[in-house]
């Protein structure tokens, strides 16, 4: 494992950070705050965490992972939330080397982004919680609360696996997220939904909390044409 | 003297008289061809109806008419093929143009040569002119119909269309329902609706509620062409065993696919009793009534930064555009 920056560098927020770049075989770099030029993470139109960075330091090679895994933001008097925390797949990268310095420059989605690129086709019987399970799986671990004994005959063939299981949640009461850390997918039915809300109220960020980029609350509605 | 003749005259005919619909519904079947009363184009058909009512009203003593004389019955199909005049005036509303002075004098010339020869001596007085006299009479009852269309071409043309577009829900053209065996087969569902030219995302047997829900795209027809859609989808899906109730879900798939987790979706689903959809199926025939058996949802959005979202219930008639502009 390599470190790339200074390990004794803070956050903007007063804690320390670090991103972990993982490739096939495990965590290959980690990289500290003062490499940092620029890092943002965004909740997509997906509704899947985006991340994206842009780390300036000392020439290097480096070899680009498959995954770029983001180790819990270490918040500042255990207060501020877990901003960077997350597993990411890289779905862009670019790097310029000079020789003397390097900048590399990622984008990374969260376990849902997986399942948007996926397609899904096929006819299932069974029960709802193991369709959920064995299609959520591929992606990243799957936490499943409250959806019982349900069995469902279902025929589907969609382009995206994601908007299959929203039209399935929509038609049988159930939600879909990634959990606020981006590591993994939350399904449960609406009870614990709203219990989950009403226990755990979202927590409000303003600009002071971030780095850099930007984060939005709730979406601008659509109109339908 | 012909049998459908007999009543050229009456009160009644010419109550249920509608020019536009003589027009239009020609070579329909009685059954489907209801005359004009279903539709939101009475002004219309009472503006032309006054038109021929006042053009009546100044014909001479020796030439009296009952307007709804000239009328009497909607033309049956297969007289429809020796009515060439009254074909050019109903391909001319079919494409939702105002008819010309001269094809409105030529379908009434036609009428009048009809009428006269099957009614014999039976005939109003106006059906015993001289042809040449019936002819300049009929000149001038056209002359008065192209005004009243003129004067609102736009409103005419709207009124053209949603006759056209009620008939066609009316077309008996429902498909056969799919018979499974066994358990419900959302598979060949899936493949005979696609037939009806929407695309199939997801067939949905929700056993516990015995619901059985339809998600599909089907593109941006207008209401009739929609209401015509769901109809032939409900027909197919009334065999389904298990079931009380069928929902139409429609979505768009690059909305769904793109849209934020937290908030609208764009979908919007009907439920039907699965009686409704079998009576549907049994008699293959639409009618506006039916959609009163319709309950129709749409996706709320949320506020919340959260995943949660829920149905909420909406008319009916919150679906539906009027066809025909305010006057």
């Amino acid at each position: 494992l390599r470190h790339l920056g200074d390990p004794s560098s803070l956050s903007k927020i007063g804690g320390r950070s670090r991103l972990v770049l993982f490739d096939g075989q495990g965590p290959r770099f980690t990289v500290h705050p003062n490499l940092f030029e620029k890092i943002s993470l965004e909740r997509a139109v997906t509704g899947t965490a985006m991340l994206s960075v842009v780390l300036k330091g000392p020439g290097d090679t480096l070899r680009i992972p498959e995954m770029l895994y983001a180790e819990e933001w270490e918040g500042s008097e255990g207060s501020a939330p877990p901003l960077f925390g997350g597993r990411f797949r890289i779905d862009y990268w670019k790097a310029d080397f000079d020789g003397t310095a390097s900048e590399l420059i990622i984008q990374a989605r969260g376990p849902l982004g997986l399942l948007v690129d996926q397609a899904q086709q096929g006819v299932f019987s069974g029960e709802l919680a193991e369709f959920v399970a064995s299609t959520c799986s591929r992606s990243a671990p799957t936490e499943i609360v409250g959806l019982g004994t349900h069995p469902i005959n279902v025929f589907v063939n969609m382009e995206s696996t994601y908007a299959a299981l929203r039209l399935l949640a929509v038609s049988l009461g159930f939600v879909i997220h990634e959990d606020s850390d981006a590591f993994s997918i939350q399904v449960s039915d609406l009870d614990h939904e709203r219990q989950r809300i009403e226990s755990k109220p979202l927590v409000e960020l303003n600009e002071s909390n971030m780095l850099g980029g930007s984060y939005t609350k709730g979406a601008p509605l659509k109109k339908r044409t | 003297m012909h049998a459908s003749y007999a009543a050229c005259g009456s009160e009644e005919a010419y109550m249920a008289f509608d020019l536009l619909a003589w027009v239009l519904d020609a070579g329909l079947s009685a059954a489907v061809a209801k005359v004009g009363k279903r539709l939101g184009s009475k002004t219309l058909a009472s503006d032309l109806g006054d038109a021929i009512s006042s053009w009546a009203s100044q014909l001479p003593a020796d030439a009296q008419l009952h307007p709804g004389a000239l009328f009497p019955q909607v033309v049956e199909h297969e007289e429809l093929a020796t009515r060439p005049q009254l074909q050019a005036l109903q391909a001319q509303l079919q494409q939702q143009r105002v008819p010309t002075l001269v094809q409105w004098h030529q379908a009434l010339i036609e009428q009048w040569l009809r009428i006269r020869n099957h009614a014999g001596g039976d005939a109003q007085a106006f059906f015993r002119l001289r042809e040449e006299d019936a002819r300049a009479k009929l000149f001038e009852l056209a002359r008065a119909l192209v005004r009243v269309c003129e004067n609102d071409e736009t409103f005419f043309r709207s009124a053209v269309v949603e006759h056209l577009e009620a008939l066609r829900q009316d077309t008996p053209l429902l498909p056969l329902p799919l018979q499974h065996t066994g358990a419900v087969d959302v598979k060949g569902l899936a493949t005979r609706i696609s037939e009806t030219g929407a695309s199939v995302f997801m067939v949905l047997h929700d056993q516990p509620s015995k619901t059985l829900t339809l998600w599909v795209e089907v593109g941006s027809p207008t209401m009739a062409d929609l209401k015509f859609r769901w109809a032939s989808m409900l027909t197919i899906a009334s065999a389904a065993p298990g079931v009380d109730y069928i929902e139409l879900g429609t979505c768009n798939a690059a909305e769904l696919r793109g849209s934020d987790a937290r908030g609208h979706i764009g979908t919007m689903r009907l439920r039907f009793p699965i009686a409704a959809a079998k009576d549907l199926a049994a008699t293959r025939r639409l009618t506006p009534e039916f959609w009163q058996n319709a309950s129709v949802f749409i996706i709320e959005p949320t506020t919340d930064n959260t995943a949660y979202q829920q149905w909420f219930r909406v008319p009916f008639s919150n679906l539906e555009v009027p066809l025909a502009p305010s006057r």
